[in-house]
């Protein structure tokens, strides 16, 4: 009260000329110390994290020494080798990311997605006969996946090399469909075939002969017929008084997640080629869809698609698979084109093996030229942000707080 | 009204002008820090159209996520690097069959957390563990939180690929994995070529940016009996590879040369699966499938800035050499390969019994037991200077 109303009543006396300076000199020094500590506290290093993470399945090994000792730092070669470093990991980025991971062109890195149920085969040199001759089999299965309905055919065949030449010899053959049961497991040596958590669900026959065939149907097997489970077949072949074990691993389906009906349309957008497929969706769950994009042969793939769907409910919908626009102008390919190669998986069952899906038949679109595709690099906030982030490291590199 | 001495007092002297200024500074200062500015002019600059939501800031920790292989239930040595990286080791049974639970839940888990925002993190992946990251990153992909923030992957003698090692049987049918390594492992028969990349094919292009590979061509080889030998190259094609995994798998290549008919002697083909990249061209002769493992500390090291060095154990066995050995059923490689194929050379990966001690170029060795050790970095070694090395039972 007595401060307020002398303020009132003798207003602060002007500085002096003086006075103003030390009153400038004293807010320079502190705007100095304040930038000066802004610019320390934007250099100091990320804020070191515990090493234990905040993951709860994260824990030291045994014997393993603790964090400071195991990396006790050697020498910092600089930072400059660091950020070298990291710019090659930018440019093998941005040359990957001129396609979009979805949509790429059809190359040795792709061919596996178009060509992706083959025929699976072991075989190999498994003993010799009195005379010293070795001793082959090959066992085959047509293909790696049989979806629900479908069949596989499993062929054997056994040669001794004589001078260089096959020469066909007679074997015995039993043949085993086995399951994988993970409560079942348990660690440890094993036989091949008898392994732990491994069961026997049925015999497969194989018809006489050399080669051996036998032709089964996984789904409509009551083992196997309720739901989708890890399987292989065993195949153990006699011959010149020893028995010799083959597996073969592979895929089947006892219930599609998901059945394309049909193609709806196709269309260009944003310089891309979108197909909407009529799908029937029975898992509401992520399902992977990929597809190949042939030219009008429908043998020569130039683009292929993969990602995944997240439908929300089960039940008819629309599934819009994008071939990336670049992808097919390069090719210089002229459309129609013929989309097939439609296949995927599902996860049901977050902890059980996976779902495949297939559709064999191939879609024919209406009629485009390679040019009426753009030819633009991919662009989007994803890949900004990879590039923003490559940059940021480089710079953290450089600054020494990395 | 303002007499003229009222214009006079307010009226900005230079010293007030400077004054006024340097408040507006320090409020600037005070209530934007630099981050802000940053956004600031990111959200400024479009004027007139819609709301852009700013990107997110930079990662802020940054973190090393380790892998391991088969028979290994942790991650033995970390990698050199600055204070601002931290380590972050995955507990699981790397022995176990892919499909296993808990061991994709751990790494789903460790990937989740560590590689997306606020975190960015580095991919360490050894031998089988690189098959399991990729099946990682599609479940991860699948479940619509992709490991996105992951700045590259090292993968020294990567599985991923598959290998005829887990292919091959001893004439006594008995895995020859087991042979090498000492035990038998649910994982084997999912390492096989065919099983990883038919059954396991979709997720061979899942690196979500470059993965840079390390492929050693080191025999490796193990008496089974007193006259008799196996070693792991016999059963890979040409003949090349570190003794458990060949070039086509531990270089990235997406097609395997039992497929191809084409002996990799080189990680530089061409041919790989999506955004797998070479560290070098050479395969390193002087180091073995757990010798790489080494090579991929130092390696993986020197990309965060740092040295690692690691102390090599010389070879101590003076017994057979390979080619002195009855039955050696797997040394002959194919003509049209090449490398330092024929007499054993300093760190030859000689054994000549059940119970020989084994040496590779970065310490590691088998005991009478057969187990293997491999060495735990405890100190020192900038500058090549050496460190403590402590033995860690592993692999």
């Amino acid at each position: 009260m007595r401060k307020e109303s002398r303020s009132r009543k003798h207003p602060p006396a002007r500085p002096s000329h003086r006075g103003r300076a030390a009153w400038v000199i004293v807010l320079a020094c502190g705007v100095a110390l304040l930038i000066w500590r802004h610019e320390r506290h934007d250099r100091k290093p990320p804020a070191p994290v515990a090493a234990a993470e905040p993951a709860t399945n994260v824990r030291l090994p045994m014997n393993l020494p603790s964090e400071d000792t195991a990396n006790v730092p050697a020498v910092d070669l600089n930072g400059n080798a660091g950020a070298d470093h990291v710019r090659r990991a930018l440019a093998d980025y941005k040359e990957f990311a001129i396609y979009p991971p979805w949509s790429r062109p059809v190359d040795e890195a792709q061919k596996h997605v178009v060509e992706w149920n083959p025929a699976i085969h072991e075989g190999r040199v498994f003993d010799r006969d009195k005379q010293g001759h070795d001793l082959s089999a090959d066992v085959t299965l047509d293909r790696m996946f049989a979806g629900p309905g479908q069949s596989l055919t499993a062929t054997a065949k056994v040669w001794k090399d004589i001078d260089g030449k096959q020469e066909p010899t007679d074997f015995k053959i039993i043949g085993k469909l086995q399951v994988f049961d993970p409560s079942h497991a348990d660690h440890g040596a094993a036989t091949m075939g008898d392994e732990p958590g491994w069961s026997t669900v049925g015999d497969i026959t194989f018809a006489p002969g050399n080669p051996r065939t036998a032709t089964f149907t996984p789904s409509t097997m009551p083992a196997l017929a309720k739901a989708t489970k890890q399987v292989r077949l065993m195949v153990w072949i006699d011959a010149a008084d020893h028995r010799s074990p083959f597996e073969l691993a592979f895929r089947y389906a006892a219930g599609a997640p998901l059945v394309v009906i049909g193609k709806q349309s196709d269309r260009i957008v944003d310089g891309s080629l979108a197909v909407d497929l009529d799908v029937d969706v029975k898992v509401a769950t992520p399902i992977e869809v990929s597809a190949a994009l042939y030219g009008p042969d429908g043998k020569t793939a130039i683009c292929m698609y993969d990602d995944y769907k997240r439908p929300d409910q089960t039940g008819h919908q629309t599934f819009t698979i994008t071939f990336f626009g670049r992808c097919i102008h390069e090719s210089g390919t002229n459309g129609p084109y013929v989309v097939g190669a439609l296949h995927g998986l599902a996860r049901p069952d977050a902890d059980g093996p996976e779902q495949f899906w297939s559709h064999a038949p191939q879609y024919q679109t209406a009629t485009y030229a390679a040019s009426d595709f753009s030819d633009a690099e991919w662009t989007s906030p994803e890949k900004d942000l990879k590039i923003q982030q490559y940059d940021e490291t480089i710079s953290k590199f450089e600054h020494g707080q990395l | 009204m303002p007499s003229r001495h009222g214009v006079m007092r307010f009226a900005p002297s230079g010293n007030a002008r400077m004054l006024t200024r340097l408040i507006v500074l320090v409020v600037v200062l005070v209530a934007f820090p630099r981050r802000s500015h940053a956004l600031i002019a990111l959200e400024g600059g479009g004027g007139g159209g819609g709301y852009t939501p700013p990107p997110p800031p930079p990662p802020t920790y940054n973190k090393i996520v380790y892998l391991q292989g088969r028979s290994q239930d942790s991650w033995p040595v970390y990698l050199s690097h600055s204070s601002a990286w931290n380590d972050v080791p995955v507990a699981y049974n790397g022995s176990a069959h892919l499909g296993d639970a808990t061991t994709r839940n751990n790494i789903n888990s460790a990937l989740a957390t560590n590689c997306r925002y606020p975190n960015q993190c580095v991919v360490v992946c050894y031998s089988a563990g690189c098959l399991r990251m990729l099946q990682s990153l599609n479940e991860l992909r699948a479940a619509g939180t992709p490991a996105n923030t992951i700045l590259w992957i090292e993968a020294p003698a990567s599985a991923a690929g598959g290998t005829q090692v887990a292919d091959a049987a001893t004439r006594w049918w008995v895995k020859i994995l087991s042979k090498l390594f000492g035990g038998s492992a649910d994982i084997d028969n999912e390492l096989k070529k065919n099983y990883a990349r038919s059954n396991m094919g979709y997720v061979q292009n899942e690196a979500p940016v470059p993965m840079y590979h390390l492929a050693g061509a080191h025999n490796m080889c193990r008496k089974v009996a007193w006259f008799f030998k196996v070693c792991g190259n016999g059963y890979l094609p040409g003949h090349v590879g570190d003794g458990a995994v060949g070039p086509s798998s531990a270089c990235g290549y997406a097609t395997d040369s039992a497929d191809s008919g084409w002996v990799h002697t080189s990680c530089c083909d061409g041919g790989y699966y999506t955004n797998r990249n070479p560290e070098s061209c050479a395969l390193d002769y002087n180091n073995d499938h757990r010798g790489m493992f080494g090579r991929g500390i130092v390696s993986a090291s020197s990309r965060l800035s740092y040295t690692a060095t690691l102390s090599y154990a010389p070879f101590d066995d003076t017994s057979d050499t390979e080619g002195g050995v009855t039955g050696d059923e797997s040394d002959t490689p194919a003509a049209s390969t090449t490398g330092p194929w024929g007499a054993p050379s300093v760190g030859e990966v000689p054994v000549t019994s059940d119970t020989s001690s084994y040496g590779d170029a970065y310490g590691s060795r088998v005991d009478s037991s057969g187990a293997y050790y491999t060495p735990v970095y405890t100190g020192g070694g900038g500058g090549g200077g050496g460190g403590t090395l402590q033995y860690q039972q592993t692999l």
